[in-house]
């Protein structure tokens, strides 16, 4: 009983002098946050209550702005196409990923490393370069199009076409996730204690019990953090989508971030963006608690 | 232990100081954005051109200027020439691709340290609010000092023209400057024509009938680059000419008011367009391939015609094809020949420069009929002076610029009508195209945004 009180009293002395002191680091780091994403998140709020065109004076318009978003019928249906992308920016991404650290887990392949840096060189690229990449892929005369036609295809105008280009983006997010969901995956499941399978597997369990029961649920932190980064990169997807299609053909694969861009650069409506803006950080806000709220739960059980 | 939770008290302290920052911040964005003064140009006017004496005056500067991409070459040439002239001013350039320029050029003239000299763009979604705002210098007396009035054909110079506040242009001041003629075209590969037993196309019908030749023929008739969205405008831009009144055309885009697109002849050269893309004339590929990779396409023989600006001469001869010419678009029904056209992005100067005597120069001295040849060497095609143009395509080039001015045939961009049109013309032709959308709604649709775009001015 002794020992334990000493321990906490220690404990507490250790700590109590500390933590303005140690907030103190913390300064610099805060002032450029608030500086660069504070202020700017501040501002996007105000902005958003204006008619402004980002130069002359502005006028206050209330809720006016969110209200014809929430009215506009193509940025409702820009919002469900964000729903598209988080199927394959999102879901197909973190599910891939957890087969191949599923597959992973069970055998030794030879030369892994070198499969996973291959995997995981999409997320070193700049998006930029990614979509250009794309553009060339699903080129009319691209190399998936020879592929389709060396078979006997006939070829396909992905990026041109009304109903694939959505998509086929998506699928650029597929690909540009999946590495990362894989090795986040990997890493965690070298963590799992082997006497877990081995118990699993002396119950008699084959491979996908053994998925299901072991590696999945022994993943859970890393499932929230590859879903929660994915949804956001697809619920704000801008630069891929810029750089493939421009929100085309029609409006085909207009998405809310390139309503923002349209709003807040060319046709220069600064507060019909900023409220489209607020619109989309809150509807992230929202899902992002909705992966990470239950997770915990489960955790803290 | 490392890894706990903070305790209550720290947390709730954590709380209260990011709720006294939000404040703060809050608090600090109170006032409404934007506005400020509206600078008063205070700079005196001139009456004769800039001397070098009063450029030497100025010191050792700076001159910082904002080009558009497609000026590289022009500048390349122009600003060792400029610097000669007056070796205290040192010249920097920044030039940007014209996406890049007009998100961009805005703010930095409204900035603290703008580019003295900057490319805008005609029209309500650039120029219009760099009027209204104050950030570029009239240019009324350089255009007297420097008799511009005579250089320059006046139709040219009213999209540049301005009512101070920004509401209408074609009256007011002037407020920029070009010496380069953009326009709307039809280059053509005589290879493929005669493959197709066709002769080179002047009217609307022989046209049609040539596009479905090569058609027949098993070869694309017009390359079209259109993932970008706004170039099918630009081929709706021409057939406009074929079937519109350019002077009622350009009322509309300016915003003379009860003006309306919902025309006949707006409805006709919307279905021709239709029709073209319904029997394949474009391909299937189109919204798939980028303007510039068409351009470098069709300079490699993939197409008979393309409908463009006279800008992608340079990209398409550089394939070193020889068959390649440039003609206006083919007449139609108006019955004379018209098309999109005007003068390339307008040279501005900022009305806050400190080096103002070194900017007017600049600008003039680019738009001087001397520095023509030095334009026409680059493929550009000056329309202040006569020029020798350096090669085949080139003296297309000024025929057809000479052929539209002389029939006053020149229609302005229909994005300059509103700032949205720019975006709203890309994806409703490209539904008009692909046949969602039927001509009449593209007509509604276009005439809805200008009514309303120009209802809340």
């Amino acid at each position: 009983m002794t020992t334990v009180v000493a321990d906490s009293k220690r404990a507490a002395r250790r700590r109590a002098p500390v933590s303005w002191w140690r907030a103190a680091f913390l300064i610099p780091a805060l002032i450029a946050y608030g500086l660069f994403v504070l202020w700017p998140l501040v501002q996007t709020v105000q902005f958003s209550f204006y008619d402004w065109n980002g130069i002359t004076a502005a006028e206050p318009v209330g809720l006016a702005n969110y209200a014809e978003a929430l009215g506009n019928p193509e940025i409702r249906r820009a919002l469900l196409r964000s729903l598209v992308f988080v199927f394959f920016y999102c879901l197909l991404p973190t599910a891939l990923g957890l087969v191949i650290a599923g597959i992973m887990s069970r055998i030794r392949v030879r030369g892994s490393s070198v499969f996973r840096t291959i995997l995981f060189m999409p997320q070193v690229l700049s998006m930029v370069v990614v979509a250009v990449a794309w553009r060339w892929m699903y080129d009319a005369q691209g190399p998936i199009n020879a592929a389709l036609e060396a078979v006997g295809g006939t070829p396909v105008v992905f990026l041109g076409d009304f109903t694939l280009a959505l998509p086929a983006v998506g699928f650029i997010g597929t690909w540009v996730m999946s590495g990362l969901c894989m090795v986040l995956f990997i890493a965690g499941v070298q963590r799992i204690p082997p006497e877990l399978y081995e118990a699993v597997r002396l119950d008699g369990a084959g491979p996908i019990r053994e998925f299901f029961t072991i590696t999945v649920p022994s993943l859970r932190g890393e499932i929230m953090v590859a879903l929660v980064f994915t949804l956001t990169v697809a619920l704000r997807n801008f630069d891929i989508v810029w750089n493939t299609t421009r929100g085309g053909p029609g409006s085909s694969t207009m998405v809310p971030s390139v309503f923002i861009y349209d709003g807040a650069f060319v046709s220069r409506q600064v507060g019909d963006a900023a409220a489209v803006s607020v619109l989309l950080t809150v509807l992230i806000l929202i899902l992002t608690a909705a992966i990470i709220v239950p997770l915990r739960e489960r955790e803290a059980k | 232990m490392p890894g706990t939770l903070p305790s209550t008290s720290l947390r709730r302290r954590s709380l209260i100081i990011g709720a006294g920052v939000a404040t703060a911040l809050l608090a600090a964005a109170c006032s409404p954005p934007g506005g400020g003064e509206r600078s008063e140009t205070e700079l005196a006017e001139i009456t004769e051109p800039i001397t070098a004496e009063q450029i030497a005056e100025l010191g050792d500067i700076e001159l910082t200027v904002w080009a558009e991409a497609g000026e590289e070459e022009t500048l390349d040439l122009f600003v060792p020439e400029f610097e000669d002239r007056y070796p205290n001013v040192d010249v920097q350039v920044s030039v940007r691709a014209i996406d890049d320029l007009v998100t961009t050029v805005v703010n930095a003239l409204n900035s603290e340290d703008p580019p003295d000299v900057a490319q805008g763009n005609q029209g309500f979604g650039t120029d219009a609010l760099l009027v209204e705002a104050g950030l570029l210098r009239p240019l009324e007396d350089v255009a007297e000092a420097y008799g511009w009035d005579e250089s320059f054909n006046d139709q040219l110079l009213g999209p540049l023209r301005w009512e101070d506040d920004g509401s209408q242009f074609r009256s007011g001041d002037l407020y920029g400057i070009s010496p380069v003629a953009n326009n709307i075209g039809v280059f053509y590969n005589e290879e493929i024509l005669q493959d197709a037993g066709v002769e080179i196309p002047s009217s609307l019908e022989e046209f049609e009938a040539a596009l479905e030749a090569v058609h027949d023929n098993g070869d694309l008739p017009i390359m079209l680059g259109n993932s970008e969205q706004w170039p099918a405008l630009h081929v709706y831009g021409a057939l406009l000419g074929a079937f519109a009144d350019a002077d009622e055309v350009n009322a509309w885009i300016s915003g003379a008011e009860g003006a309306t697109f919902e025309t006949d002849d707006n409805l006709a050269a919307a279905e021709r367009l239709a029709r073209w893309a319904e029997q394949g004339y474009f391909g299937e590929a189109y919204n798939s391939v980028g303007i510039d990779d068409a351009a470098v396409r069709f300079g490699g023989g993939e197409a008979a015609f393309m409908v463009a600006g006279d800008w992608y001469a340079p990209a398409i001869i550089e394939g070193g094809g020889e068959s390649f010419g440039f003609m206006a678009p083919p007449v139609g029904p108006s019955g004379s020949v018209a098309s999109i056209g005007s003068v390339s992005f307008p040279w501005h100067i900022s009305a806050r420069t400190d080096v103002e005597a070194a900017a007017i120069a600049f600008v003039a001295e680019m738009n001087s009929p001397e520095n023509a040849p030095l334009l026409a060497s680059v493929n550009r095609i000056p329309v202040n002076a006569d020029v020798e143009p350096p090669g085949p395509m080139a003296a297309d080039l000024v025929a057809v610029n000479d052929e539209l001015m002389a029939a006053d045939g020149q229609i302005d961009y229909p994005d300059w009508a509103t700032p949205n049109l720019y975006s709203i013309f890309g994806s409703e032709l490209q539904n008009l195209m692909d046949g969602r959308s039927e001509p009449e709604d593209f007509l509604a649709a276009v005439q809805l945004e200008w009514e309303d775009f120009h209802e809340a001015r």
